[in-house]
């Protein structure tokens, strides 16, 4: 018993640097453990979070730069527009704790929240996780195969998906360069075994939607080079995007 | 200046976002609209700049606090649970963890300010609304309330909150007992407590 008295008479004292954000990690977790346990001790502590709260308010104000604003709104208005490509009906769910790539393989269970969610939770590195976009009785089911951009300065920017809806499939990017000098991007579906094959027409689009001729057999991969005008029966540089097998 | 593109998905008209308010703007970020996200920016970029600003004293070092708490708050807005208090309180709170963060990754400590003074730039953003205008003004009584601390109580609070600093480093810093720190922090926050909830019943019966 005294144990415990004179830990909650150690946090107690502790709550004021607590709120301030001024204990070591492993004090904090001790007192944060701790506040789950003790009333009294979580009443104190929210009422000093109040004064800490004003304190957060209370700086001279400073403008940010208009720059600033620009930069976030280009990586929310890019994840955005990828997932709308998952419907409108698409909900976002907590985003999971950690952003782990195994949730690139695909899970039948996701629901469209959860599947949403890992989308965006995967989005910062360019790749996009897959989900199972099922977005309501009336539509087609429609999902989105994780795309990889392979050049990592671009990837920091630009971000690509397959999306399949029945037998109908898309490319979406946004945020591309464009292609090399005298260059085109030309898509190709690749089966396992085979060499890849062309598939539909080229293109040169920064952001958007790129029609790609029919949906996607099993194992089947999505790749994009910059070829010349007119684009190639082969491919002529390694992939600047790949898909995961569907 | 740029406005919100009117979302044409979703049919909503930029004026009637602005309208709403912010615990209704986080669910429609819940479910992706950048639009409703933009608002929420806009109300608290200021802010959330100011007391990142405050503590690290660079602004491009502020700046990507700052970026990083708004997109941390885009990509998890579900977070947000309003029985925890304020829209406005929650983002500064994101706010504050990453700039302790950065300052804790970065080893040069003079960046770090105990004190308000000092900082040159003031952009006052004309305030538009009388929510802004009561905010300024609770801003600035906090501030002065601070300012009327007895020092070391203040000082502590400053280095804490403001300069990201450990109570054992305040400790070397200031060359005093850890328990005497950690007893002064509580000290003042209670003191400040009581002024704030003072002045608070003062402006009620005004």
């Amino acid at each position: 018993m005294s144990q415990d008295r004179a830990l909650h008479d150690q946090c107690f004292d502790a709550l004021g640097a607590y709120v301030l954000r001024a204990l070591p990690d492993e004090e904090h977790v001790a007192v944060e453990r701790h506040l789950e346990d003790c009333a009294v001790c979580r009443r104190d502590a929210s009422e000093l979070q109040l004064v800490a709260d004003a304190l957060s308010a209370s700086p001279s104000p400073v403008e940010p730069s208009r720059a600033l604003r620009d930069r976030v709104m280009a990586v929310v208005q890019a994840e955005a527009d990828v997932l709308h490509a998952a419907g409108p009906a698409a909900d976002r769910a907590p985003a999971p704790r950690r952003r782990r790539m195994r949730a690139l393989f695909p899970r039948p269970a996701l629901t469209a929240g959860a599947a949403a969610a890992a989308l965006a939770a995967g989005l910062a590195g360019g790749i996009i996780v897959v989900g199972d976009g099922d977005s309501g009785p009336s539509r087609p089911a429609s999902r989105l195969v994780a795309a990889r951009i392979t050049d990592r300065d671009i990837a920091a920017r630009a971000h690509a998906a397959v999306r399949v809806s029945g037998n109908r499939a898309s490319l979406l990017v946004h945020g591309l360069p464009d292609p090399p000098s005298r260059r085109v991007y030309q898509l190709w579906l690749k089966e396992p075994g085979r060499s890849p094959v062309p598939a539909g027409a080229t293109f040169a689009i920064r952001s958007g939607t790129v029609e790609i001729p029919r949906s996607l057999h099993g194992g089947e991969v999505v790749m994009v080079t910059s070829e010349p005008p007119g684009g190639s029966p082969a491919p002529t540089r390694p992939p600047l995007i790949v898909t995961r097998p569907a | 200046m740029g406005r919100p593109r009117i979302s044409d998905r979703h049919g909503q008209p930029e004026a009637d976002l602005r309208a709403l308010a912010d615990e209704e703007l986080m669910s429609l970020i819940r479910r992706g609209q950048a639009d409703a996200f933009e608002v929420v920016y806009e109300r608290h970029a200021g802010a959330s700049f100011s007391l990142a600003y405050r503590m690290c004293g660079a602004r491009t070092t502020a700046e990507d606090v700052t970026q990083e708490a708004f997109l941390a708050i885009w990509r998890s807005g579900a977070r947000y649970d309003a029985a925890r208090g304020s829209v406005r309180t929650w983002v500064l709170g994101i706010v504050h963890n990453r700039a302790i963060d950065a300052l804790r990754r970065n080893v040069v400590h003079d960046r770090r300010r105990a004190s308000d003074e000092g900082i040159e730039e003031r952009f006052e953003a004309a305030d538009r609304t009388e929510v802004e205008v009561a905010r300024r003004q609770q801003a600035d009584s906090v501030r002065s309330i601070i300012g009327e601390l007895p020092p070391e109580q203040s000082r502590v609070i400053q280095l804490a909150y403001f300069g990201g600093f450990t109570h054992t480093e305040i400790a070397r810093m200031l060359d005093t007992p850890i328990g005497t720190v950690k007893g002064r922090m509580r000290l003042g926050l209670e003191k400040l407590r009581s002024r704030i909830n003072a002045r608070d019943a003062s402006e009620a019966l005004s």
